[in-house]
């Protein structure tokens, strides 16, 4: 008995579809590790030699096969049966000609490798099982999405695209072995991946999902409108000149000698106002006319200046009045252009009137002042006008693009008030242009559209030209007044401007960044065990040794379908690591049970005789060698579980007749020779069919508790005592913790709800009434 | 007596089955070996290390013997559709029992080194070739 790796394996070659076996020399490709790797390309060469007869293969102008030519490369068993290697279906992807040894060497890549190259997402990104935003649609981001559902994207040997997950048949459960490598009997060589490297203990996975409960977002943000809005609030000076009554002080006074002299301002005494009438005649003889002072005078003809009008001692002075004024700003932004930019921006400002033209509304208020102003009423009772709210200006952007989804060109229109332009020849009465004009009230919320720049974005001649055409309102430029005829922009004034650039200037007008071309997301992370204790404490610096992951792109499905890739990314890294970290790489050939329905995932069991260690591990990242002696492979497996069991390995030698030891130099059957014991049939490949598999598992719950206590006052009778200071109470309480665990079957475990809860429908627990309960109590002492 | 006895059944074509005991030999070297050299060293410290493959050795045979002409031919028709089939990607593989010295050795071999022939007479070949055990 005994077991031969035969890793003679004859090969078919064509290059599209012509037969280039003869000139086979050797195939060599590889496949991409899936290690946080969603598509796995595969890529590799083939080497040709010059065969007589066959296609002249010296050429240098590196086109003799054009990239995209189908590659295949078939097997032959010993029955003489043909069969596709498992990476025999690749592309060209380029030649090159080695003159020295006469030789072609072929670039080879699958469909995966080719879309690398050009970038062509156009096949795969149907297959993502994570939507991208339409900003985010990159064949990195391909590769992002797969990997972050759990999920390899690779190409088989017929050609097409295949996805599966990368553990097990849901990504969660255990996978099944395939085929049986052992140690010091079929695999070839065998060394660990990872050496030495140290073993991280936790694994802090963070994702990012939607904002809002469980929204899917839009698949860009093409149709948003986003509306800015600002209000100030302040004080404003009226324009008008504006009067006060004020008393008058006396900061003068004349001494003994009549010298005046001055003195601090005092506040005269109140005036004695005058009786409306003066008397006719009095009852006897009128007490004599008070003076300034209050003395009396001895006759009635004494001088004594009167107090004349209520505005004695009273001045005008000019004040000027502060005024409160609300001013709004609103800004409003459309993403309805290609790729979700920009494709309008308004911006509208609404404000007092009088901040359009101030002198118009002192013009007025000066008027009514004129007409209606006494001295003790200086402002005549005039109204404050203007102060009302007005649309003052209006602008608007509309961005245009090109078919390549390129900013072409840009239009800004302008729109502010008449009353802005107007001039004081438009309302002052007077004689204007020789005819008689009254005063004229104008109208506040008139707009015109007093400026349009259009502005043009092209390439000329290996430079950015940025051509501006100004149109202006005359009325604005050269203030000729609202009557003038139309006053419309594109009836004024033109400038044209050109900017030529041959660097990366940025533009004067440029459309805003697109808002949110992407989702807008929020963050959360949770804790993935890997080894609980592999590390001792002190020195503090030994652990944990805590590495940081996140899932690659954002979660743009349900709630539902959320948690379930986050549980099924939190095994998927856990495998990857510990996979990693215990794998091992190993050699072996291409037996028919390893390369039948292969797939880059392939699992398979390891057993070490010497050690009676027998490891389910997982095929990742394979080198496959054909060359005119061997067709081997070398794969660096990922370990998935220890396992218990014993693989068989029956021999698979062929023709080992036992001799006769009677036959020299015959043929069995001639000359009399003795019949030499025949070989048995060939029992078939290693198979470990008792062998199975374990997985450990850590996990971290986490317990909120909370404890509140309140000291609370009786009252008897609505009679309440007061409350005592200063206590200080002992509180003392205990806790007991208790998990009860179970191992059951899959399929025998009902979900929580959403949050965790436990339904009422469940009766307090999650186990089906039919599950297979393997350990009641995993903490039990017993 | 002293033979090694070699024997094959061609996979390609079945009612091929060879059978040879060969009982001279071209010195007194004894046929069968051993494959490799002893792995022992010292440590840094003077202690003895002995390692090697987790398997026992495995024989080897190099074999000279002298044949009739008629049997050498269909000696080297048994390494043919030996090659034949290896080439093919069966694991061919040889049974052999060396009764050469020891108990006997039942296993099963390959031809590490084709046959070599030398004419020595109109009548005798040298057979020179080696077999690795599987």
């Amino acid at each position: 008995m005994g077991f031969l790796a035969q890793s003679t394996r004859p090969a078919v070659l064509t290059i599209g579809g012509q037969d280039f076996t003869s000139s086979f020399v050797s195939f060599n490709v590889s496949d991409t590790s899936a290690f946080k790797n969603g598509l796995l390309p595969t890529s590799g060469n083939l080497v040709l030699g010059q065969s007589p007869g066959q296609l002249e293969i010296s050429s240098y102008s590196r086109d003799l096969f054009k990239r995209g030519t189908v590659v295949t490369l078939d097997m032959k068993n010993p029955d003489g049966t043909i069969y596709r290697h498992p990476r025999g279906y690749l592309y060209v992807i380029s030649v090159a000609y080695s003159p020295e040894n006469e030789q072609l060497d072929i670039a080879l890549g699958c469909r995966i490798a080719l879309a690398y190259l050009t970038e062509d997402v156009s096949e795969i990104l149907p297959l993502v099982p994570i939507s991208l935003d339409v900003a985010r649609q990159t064949i990195q981001n391909c590769s992002a999405s797969f990997s972050s559902n759990s999920q390899i994207l690779y190409q088989d040997n017929q050609g097409n695209l295949v996805s599966r997950y990368l553990f097990g048949s849901n990504g969660l459960s255990l996978p099944s072995s395939e085929w049986v490598s052992i140690l010091g009997e079929t695999a070839l060589s065998a060394t660990p991946l990872q050496g030495a490297s140290a073993l991280p203990d936790v694994i802090k996975l963070s994702y990012s999902f939607p904002n809002g409960d469980g929204g899917l977002g839009g698949v860009d943000q093409t149709g948003r409108i986003d509306e800015n809005r600002t209000l100030s609030r302040y004080f404003l000076t009226y324009p008008a000149s504006t009067w006060v009554r004020k008393q008058k002080e006396i900061c003068t006074d004349t001494d003994s000698s009549g010298k005046q002299v001055d003195i601090a301002c005092v506040e005269p005494l109140p005036p004695i106002p005058r009786p409306i009438d003066k008397p006719s005649s009095t009852c006897g003889t009128p007490p004599p006319r008070p003076n300034r002072d209050g003395e009396t005078g001895n006759s009635p003809s004494d001088t004594v200046p009167d107090i004349l009008a209520c505005n004695e001692n009273w001045e005008t002075k000019p004040s000027p009045q502060f005024m409160p004024a609300n001013k709004l700003a609103i800004e409003r932004t459309e993403y309805k252009g290609p790729s979700a930019q920009v494709s309008t921006t308004e911006v509208t400002t609404f404000g007092p009137a009088v901040e359009v033209n101030s002198q118009y509304y002192a013009d007025v208020y000066a008027f009514c002042v004129s007409a209606y102003g006494i001295y003790c009423a200086p402002n005549g009772g005039c109204s404050f006008s203007g102060m009302e709210s007005i649309e003052q200006v209006r602008s608007t952007t509309t961005y245009t693009y090109g078919s390549s989804n390129e900013l072409v060109s840009t239009l800004q229109e302008t729109f502010i008030t008449e009353l802005a332009v107007a001039q004081p020849f438009d309302w002052r009465s007077g004689l204007i242009s020789g005819q008689p004009q009254d005063f004229r009230y104008l109208k506040a919320d008139t707009m015109f559209r007093s400026q349009v720049v259009e502005t043009t974005y092209k390439q000329s001649e290996n430079t950015n030209l940025q051509t501006t055409t100004t149109w202006t309102s005359v009325a604005t430029v050269n203030q000729t007044g609202i009557d003038t005829g139309n006053i419309d922009a594109m009836r004024g004034i033109k400038t044209v401007t050109e900017r030529r650039s041959s660097t990366n200037i940025p533009l004067d007008l440029r459309p805003d960044t697109p808002n949110s071309p992407v989702t807008q997301t929020q963050e959360k992370s949770t804790e993935v065990v890997l080894f609980p204790s592999s590390y001792i404490s002190p020195p503090t610096e030994a652990g944990p040794y805590v590495v940081d992951e996140s899932i690659p792109v954002p979660l743009r499905v349900t709630f539902d379908a959320r948690a379930g890739i986050v549980s099924r990314y939190e095994a998927y890294i856990k495998r990857l690591y510990q996979g990693d970290i215990r794998g091992m790489q190993i050699s072996e050939s291409m037996r028919p049970e390893i390369v039948s329905n292969w797939k880059p995932n392939t699992a398979f069991y390891f057993y070490d005789t010497a050690n009676d260690a027998l490891m389910l591990m997982q095929m990742d990242a394979s080198t496959w060698g054909v060359t005119q002696d061997e067709a081997l492979f070398t794969t660096s497996a990922i370990w998935i579980a220890d396992s218990v069991g014993t693989p068989t390995v029956p021999s698979n030698l062929v023709g080992n007749s036992t001799p006769s030891e009677d036959g020299i130099g015959r043929l069995y059957g001639k000359n009399g020779a003795g019949e030499p014991v025949g070989p048995g049939p060939d029992p078939g490949p290693p198979e470990c069919p008792d062998c199975s598999s374990g997985e450990s598992y850590y996990e971290i719950v986490n317990v909120d508790m909370t404890l509140s206590t309140s000291a609370e006052n009786y009252c008897n009778a609505y009679i309440c005592f007061p409350q005592p200071e200063d206590q200080y109470p002992n509180i003392e309480f205990g806790f007991t913790f208790y998990v009860v665990g179970f191992i059951v079957g899959d399929g025998d475990v009902l979900e929580t709800d959403r949050y965790g809860g436990l339904p009422v429908d469940y009766n307090g627990s999650l186990i089906v009434e039919n599950a297979t309960v393997v350990n009641p109590d995993l903490f039990s002492s017993d | 007596m002293l033979t090694v006895s070699i024997s094959y059944t061609s996979q390609i074509t079945p009612e091929n089955v060879y059978d040879f005991t060969i009982d001279n030999f071209g010195d007194n070297a004894m046929p069968r070996s051993y494959v490799g050299e002893g792995d022992f060293t010292f440590s840094a410290n003077g202690t003895s290390i002995i390692s090697g493959p987790a398997y026992r050795r495995k024989y080897q045979w190099v074999i000279s013997t002298m044949m009739i002409k008629a049997d050498a031919v269909i000696f080297d028709k048994m390494f043919r559709d030996w090659d034949e089939d290896r080439s093919a990607g069966y694991a061919a593989a040889c049974g052999i029992i060396d009764q050469t010295w020891g108990d006997p050795v039942s296993t099963n071999v390959i031809f590490l080194t084709p046959p070599v022939y030398t004419r020595l007479s109109p009548v005798d070949v040298s057979v020179n070739f080696g077999l690795q055990e599987v």
